[in-house]
C-alpha cells in the first residue's frame, strides 16, 4: 500500500502525518514496501515507534513557524526532524537480510537508515506534492555510498545532523551549523 | 389490593451487572495475586502438584477475566468521550462512561499481559455520580476527571490485597488512566476495532510522554494541556 492511499481525502496530507494512527500505518506500510523491494525483513518495536511520535511532535509543534509563508520551507525540515527522531529511538531491527547483499548499496550497508531516509522522503513528498503542488527534488548524494558512510557516522555522533543529510538526499544546500534550529527563508 | 411496589414509581434498580463484572475482576485478580503472593512458597511443592495448582488459578484467572469485559458499542464509546470532555452530562453517557473505562482498562492490561490491577465500575459510577467541574474546556475538565478518579481509588489492587504497591505500579496506574481519557478525548474511529487500535496507540503516546506527563501529576492546568496536545496527535 502506498502512503498515498492511506490518506484521507478531506484532511490535508500535513494534517494526516501529524497524528500518530496515520504515521504508524505509513510507517508500517513504508517497512513492507521495503522488505518486498530489498528482500530485507525487519522487525518493528511499537514501543520504539511511539516514542518516535511522541519525540517528533513535540520538536515539530515547538519550531512551528507563526508565518504561513515559512509552511513549504518548514515540511522539509520537519522532515528531516523526523528522520532525526527515527535514528534516535531506532525503531527497527534487521531479521534478515538477503544472501547477496551487496553492502556498496545503501539499502543493505545501512537498511535500517535506508528504510527511515526513505519514509521521511516519501512523507516529505507527499506533503509537498498534495498540500504545496511542489514536486520533490532528489540529489545524487542519495545514491553514494561515501555520502552514507559519512551520514552513518556523523549521526551516530550527533544526531541532528540527519537533517542536514536529509537536505542533502533531495539535492539542496545543507545547513551543517546547528541544523536542529528551523531558519526563516531556509530552502525548500 | 396493590398490584405494584410501594414507591414503584422512584424504584431505581441497581445495575448488577456492573457489580458482577466487578466480582469477576475480583475473582481473577485475586487468583493472580494468590499465585503472585505464594509464588515462593510454590517451588517447595512436588512438580505436578505446583502443576495443577498453578493451572487451577490460572483457570479461574482466565474466566474471570473473560466474564469481567462488558461488550462496547461505539455509540458507548461516543458517549464516553462526551462525558470526558463535557459535552453530556446525562446520566446515560456518565453510564457508558464507566463501562467503556472498564473495558478499555482491561484491554490495556490484557494486551499488556499484566493483569494485577482491576478498575471496580461500582465504584467509578459512585465516584463519577459525584463528580463536578465548573470548567467548561474539555480538556481541563479531563484532567480534573482524572484527578477524581485517582482519589476514589477505583483503579489498583482489588480491596484487601496483602502485598506491596509501589511508586511505579502507582504511576502506571495514573498512565493507564490518562491513556484512556486521551483515547476518548481524541477523534472516534469508524469501528471498534480502529477503536481498539486507537487505545493501544493512545497508550503508547501517553507512555513516550511519560516524562512530561508526570510533572505535571500535581498540576492540573498542566496536565489539561498535555491530554489536549497528545489527543489532538493521536
Amino acid at each position: 500500500m502506498t502512503l498515498e492511499a492511506l490518506l484521507n481525502d478531506q484532511v490535508p496530507a500535513r494534517k494526516s502525518a501529524q497524528r500518530m494512527r496515520w504515521f504508524v500505518e505509513a510507517f508500517e506500510a513504508q517497512v513492507a514496501e521495503t522488505s518486498r523491494t530489498t528482500e530485507t525483513i525487519f522487525e518493528i518495536d511499537q514501543i520504539a515507534l511511539a516514542e518516535v511520535f511522541a519525540d517528533w511532535i513535540k520538536s515539530f509543534e515547538y519550531q512551528k513557524p507563526p508565518n504561513d509563508d515559512d509552511n513549504t520551507a518548514y515540511v522539509g525540515f520537519a522532515a528531516g526532524l523526523m528522520l532525526k527522531s527515527l535514528i534516535l529511538a531506532s525503531p527497527v531491527m534487521v531479521i534478515s537480510n538477503p544472501a547477496d547483499a551487496d553492502e556498496a548499496i545503501p539499502a543493505y550497508f545501512w537498511p535500517e537508515g535506508h528504510l527511515y531516509v526513505q519514509f521521511c522522503l516519501n512523507v516529505r513528498a507527499l506533503v509537498l506534492e498534495k498540500d504545496f503542488n511542489t514536486k520533490q527534488r532528489s540529489g545524487e548524494a542519495l545514491g553514494e555510498i561515501s555520502t552514507w558512510w559519512s551520514f552513518r557516522e556523523n549521526v551516530s555522533e550527533d544526531p541532528s545532523y540527519a537533517i542536514s543529510f536529509l537536505d542533502l538526499f533531495v539535492g539542496q544546500s545543507p545547513e551543517w551549523v546547528a541544523p536542529q534550529f528551523f531558519r526563516k527563508g531556509q530552502e525548500n | 389490593m396493590q398490584d405494584q411496589l410501594p414507591f414503584a414509581n422512584n424504584l431505581r434498580v441497581p445495575d448488577f451487572r456492573k457489580s458482577l463484572r466487578d466480582a469477576c475482576r475480583g475473582v481473577a485478580n485475586l487468583a493472580d495475586a494468590t499465585e503472585e503472593v505464594l509464588e515462593p512458597a510454590a517451588v517447595l511443592l512436588p512438580g505436578p502438584i505446583r502443576s495443577r495448582f498453578l493451572g487451577a488459578l490460572h483457570k479461574i484467572e482466565d474466566q474471570g477475566r473473560r466474564l469481567a469485559i462488558a461488550p462496547v458499542s461505539a455509540d458507548d464509546i461516543a458517549l464516553a468521550s462526551a462525558f470526558v470532555r463535557h459535552q453530556n452530562e446525562e446520566p446515560h453517557a456518565r453510564d457508558a462512561c464507566v463501562i467503556v473505562f472498564g473495558y478499555a482498562w482491561e484491554f490495556l492490561h490484557q494486551s499488556a499481559d499484566d493483569n494485577r490491577t482491576m478498575i471496580s465500575e461500582t465504584v467509578l459510577g459512585g465516584t463519577l455520580a459525584k463528580f463536578t467541574c465548573q470548567t467548561g474546556a474539555p480538556s481541563a475538565h479531563a484532567a480534573h476527571l482524572f484527578f477524581h478518579i485517582r482519589e476514589s481509588l477505583a483503579a489498583g489492587r482489588m480491596p484487601g490485597f496483602v502485598g506491596s504497591v509501589d511508586d511505579s505500579e502507582r504511576e502506571k496506574n495514573d498512565l493507564t488512566l490518562l491513556a484512556i481519557i486521551v483515547w476518548l478525548m481524541s477523534a472516534r474511529g469508524e469501528v471498534i476495532s480502529e477503536e481498539e487500535k486507537l487505545l493501544h496507540l493512545s497508550s503508547g503516546l501517553v507512555m513516550a510522554m511519560r516524562d512530561e506527563i508526570v510533572a505535571a501529576l500535581d498540576d492540573a492546568a498542566q496536565l489539561a494541556a498535555i491530554l489536549q496536545f497528545s489527543a489532538d496527535h493521536v
